[in-house]
């Protein structure tokens, strides 16, 4: 599997039909998903009608956490076996997955500050939350910086390697700090705990969120290949054997 | 060889060329700024605001760390006479913290008494930093092996510094309020030393990576 899409053109081949794919199912999902969480499903009894924040937030959160720990993977792949699809896909992930941490973190002030009154409370999760971004933010960095395509992303993998071991050290500090300063005052409501009906939306907005983050990742990685090809001066005889592919 | 880029480090800074004038000038200023925007003396606040003077201040000086020697090519001459890379690292590791790092911990206490901090509230606070000081450099050599390469990155060094700093910052400024009842004893300050050894284990190997990175033909 690893060696098998290492091949660009083999990868082109399959990201052809399968970013469609994504693309569609995410347009549906999502348009079920938000009809569901915004009309058809009914309040919450604690929350009232602020409970329809969290199903933009919670699957936001759980995609920019998702798309690092695929960062961090496809670092480690690509710094170990210097794969090209590993190290594209790395660093396609890092602008959708910044924007969903964003995300989170706006609309989980926008939720805060109705259901805790504040918008922002220096809790462990919103802490870390905000952390994660600064370390997305260096790694975008780091791609920026360094002009040469190959050590930019030696020095990427690195950067996303030793951030993603560092990120259970931050939360438990946080975590640790939050509880000196002030006692919990704040607990969400659990995802797990919820009602069948408030279930479902919110399962449908993550699949959806997770189909979203794929599309716009492989759209990254075909943008590109396609650049590194156009950037490539093609030798005549190299040409004619792409137009025949 | 570690000995050797050592002394060659020392004999560098003797002779001006590591800067820890300016970081030093810079910590004092950061301390002189805080009390202005604070309102004078704010001695609750000290134990924070020398960890975050020091770690500012120390994080100014990274584009010495081996971003000039990169340039230069020393790097490169150190690597060709067989050093291996953790050595360079260690090596560097070791004056950064003697030229950079401890200096500014050894003014942090004539800071304090601007802002009027208490004896004890001063012992903490630089034991503290002497504590963490292994971490702060370690994660400081990681990001300027990250950087070498590069002309300029000062406010980069930073943001990818910072959230690595973060647990240290916490356990460092909590373990400093923690010695005026607990003492060195306190758990803030197995944290700190633990999160010293973790940065270290992580910091030298990936410092390493890093340049070897930096220095390959790509």
């Amino acid at each position: 599997m690893i060696t098998r899409f290492a091949n660009p053109q083999r990868f082109v081949g399959l990201a052809r039909w399968l970013t469609p794919i994504f693309g569609w199912s995410a347009l549906l999902i999502l348009a079920l998903g938000l009809w569901q969480a915004l009309f058809a499903s009914p309040a919450e009894a604690e929350h009232g009608q602020t409970v329809r924040i969290m199903y933009v937030h919670v699957p936001a959160a759980w995609s920019a956490m998702a798309a690092y720990s695929s960062i961090a993977l496809a670092s480690l792949i690509s710094f170990v076996w210097r794969h090209p699809i590993a190290d594209l896909a790395a660093r396609s992930l890092a602008i959708p997955g910044a924007a969903f941490t964003v995300l989170a973190l706006i609309t989980g002030s926008l939720w805060g500050k109705p259901d805790w009154g504040t918008y922002w409370q220096w809790d462990g999760r919103m802490t870390s939350v905000l952390i994660l971004l600064f370390i997305y933010i260096g790694y975008m960095a780091i791609w920026q910086v360094v002009e040469d395509r190959k050590r930019a992303s030696r020095l990427a993998a690195i950067t996303a390697m030793i951030g993603w071991v560092n990120i259970p050290i931050i939360k438990f500090s946080v975590e640790w700090w939050n509880t000196l300063h002030q006692p919990a005052t704040i607990s969400m409501p659990d995802s797990p705990g919820l009602a069948p009906q408030l279930l479902l939306p919110l399962a449908l907005m993550a699949l959806g969120y997770t189909l979203l983050l794929g599309w716009l990742t492989m759209r990254g990685m075909l943008a590109e290949i396609a650049s590194a090809r156009a950037a490539r001066k093609p030798a005549p005889a190299a040409t004619a054997r792409v137009e025949a592919l | 060889m570690i000995r050797v880029i050592l002394i060659r480090e020392l004999r560098l800074a003797a002779r001006g060329a590591s800067g820890t004038g300016l970081s030093l000038a810079f910590m004092a200023l950061f301390i002189l700024l805080c009390g202005i925007a604070l309102g004078g003396s704010t001695p609750a606040l000290g134990p924070g605001l020398l960890w975050l003077a020091a770690t500012l201040s120390a994080l100014l000086g990274l584009d010495r760390f081996y971003q000039t020697d990169q340039q230069t090519g020393a790097l490169a001459q150190m690597h060709l006479a067989g050093t291996t890379g953790l050595s360079i690292v260690i090596a560097k590791c070791i004056s950064f913290a003697l030229t950079t790092l401890l200096p500014l911990i050894l003014v942090s206490p004539f800071l304090a008494l601007l802002i009027e901090m208490t004896g004890t509230a001063i012992t903490g606070t630089v034991l503290s930093l002497l504590i963490g000081a292994p971490a702060m450099v370690a994660y400081a050599s990681v990001t300027a092996a990250l950087l070498a390469g590069q002309r300029s990155g000062g406010v980069l060094a930073v943001i990818l510094t910072a959230p690595l700093l973060i647990p240290v910052l916490i356990f460092g400024t909590e373990a400093a309020n923690a010695f005026a009842t607990d003492g060195l004893g306190a758990v803030q300050f197995r944290m700190l030393a633990g999160l010293s050894f973790i940065a270290v284990a992580l910091g030298l190997p990936t410092s390493v990576a890093a340049l070897a990175a930096n220095r390959g033909p790509s």
